[in-house]
């Protein structure tokens, strides 16, 4: 796990199998936003950090080697019921949306997303729980 | 490969396609953003966020060349060809780096001939000869043999460098989609030659591997027709 910044800012977890979209990423949320962002290559890690870990949110990949992201979502559901989760994908289909909302998905979005959108998606999803 | 099978291959890998370039896409997407936000008052940090930028746009472009070189090998008309020819000519096409040294070998000729699409064997024994190029850094020796074995039934080629070697964690997935471990690798190179030897009802596999150097064996069936 890889941790950028440490203080009482809201906690976000990034899980990806890509180094480069993790680093980007949490680089991205902690430019200029008030965020304390830590990222693991790897669900299983993940699902360690979260268990010792009060993250307010998690975003996470779809397509990850040894488990995916929808299963991920629902070990982190019983694991942590109030954790915000966003699924990225490369591919939105209705049936993906579908599941992932019952599995208690926050969003899904598409892993084309644009920076400043998933900061304003971020920033709208905790303001609503605060 | 009928052009049937080649959309149904091509259909399968779509979605894995998509995924594979969409996250290069997201990264360049974050580091655009990142530069604009920071500008240039970190040097180095400007600076690798440049590299950063030319590798993930090297690998979209290599995932896309591949692909389209897949779908340019021409429509399959398979003839007798021969495997001298076939090796000489990619040889001639590529760039070989001055302080590699080529050695190329061929033992039985009158029996180095299969029956397939020039193209494909083509564009098989060029990734292979490619990759081999590119785990030498200077100095190495790149050598492609060609020989028939059972009975003159079996056209082998081996392609060996001494190289770098494959590392040891990715050995068990190089025949994989999108399985590299090279920077602007696009793991379709591999996958796609053995899915075109296998076509012809032959095999493609890695013989050996380690620090010294590695060897990938493509065996094709004679033709029958043996061309003189």
């Amino acid at each position: 796990m890889k941790q950028k910044e440490s203080n009482n800012k809201p906690r976000i977890l990034l899980v990806d199998d890509d180094k480069d979209m993790c680093e980007s990423l949490s680089d991205v949320l902690t430019l200029g936003s008030n965020y304390d962002v830590s990222y693991s290559i790897n669900p299983l890690e993940a699902l360690e950090i979260i268990k010792k870990t009060d993250f307010v949110m998690a975003i996470i990949d779809f397509k990850m080697p040894n488990m995916n992201g929808l299963e991920l979502l629902k070990h982190i559901k019983k694991l942590k019921p109030r954790m915000i989760v966003f699924l990225l994908t490369a591919f939105i289909s209705n049936e993906l949306v579908e599941q992932a909302k019952k599995e208690g998905a926050a969003r899904v979005l598409s892993k084309f997303i644009w920076p400043a959108e998933i900061l304003k998606y971020i920033s709208a999803t905790l303001a609503g729980i605060e | 490969m009928a052009t049937r099978d080649k959309l149904a291959v091509l259909g399968k890998l779509a979605g894995q396609i998509a995924h594979e370039l969409r996250t290069p896409i997201s990264v360049i997407s974050n580091h655009v953003f990142l530069l604009r936000n920071e500008g240039m008052k970190d040097k180095k940090l400007f600076e690798n966020r440049l590299q950063m930028l030319e590798n993930k746009i090297k690998l979209t472009s290599n995932i896309l060349e591949s692909i389209l070189s897949y779908s340019r090998v021409k429509a399959e008309i398979s003839t007798t060809i021969s495997i001298k020819e076939c090796v000489e000519e990619v040889i001639k096409d590529m760039a070989i780096p001055e302080d590699i040294t080529t050695k190329v070998s061929f033992k039985d000729e009158e029996f180095l001939f299969v029956f397939m699409d020039f193209h494909q064997l083509y564009s098989v024994l060029r990734n292979l000869i490619l990759n081999a190029i590119e785990a030498m850094n200077i100095n190495g020796t790149l050598t492609v043999e060609s020989f028939c074995t059972s009975n003159n039934s079996i056209v082998n080629i081996r392609v060996s460098d001494t190289g770098i070697g494959i590392p040891e964690n990715v050995r068990d997935t190089i025949f994989h989609l999108f399985s590299s471990s090279k920077i602007t690798g696009t793991g379709l190179g591999l996958p796609i030659a053995k899915s075109i030897v296998e076509t012809n009802d032959g095999k493609l596999y890695l013989e050996k591997t380690s620090g010294k150097g590695t060897c990938f064996v493509v065996e094709l069936k004679t033709a029958k027709k043996i061309k003189k």
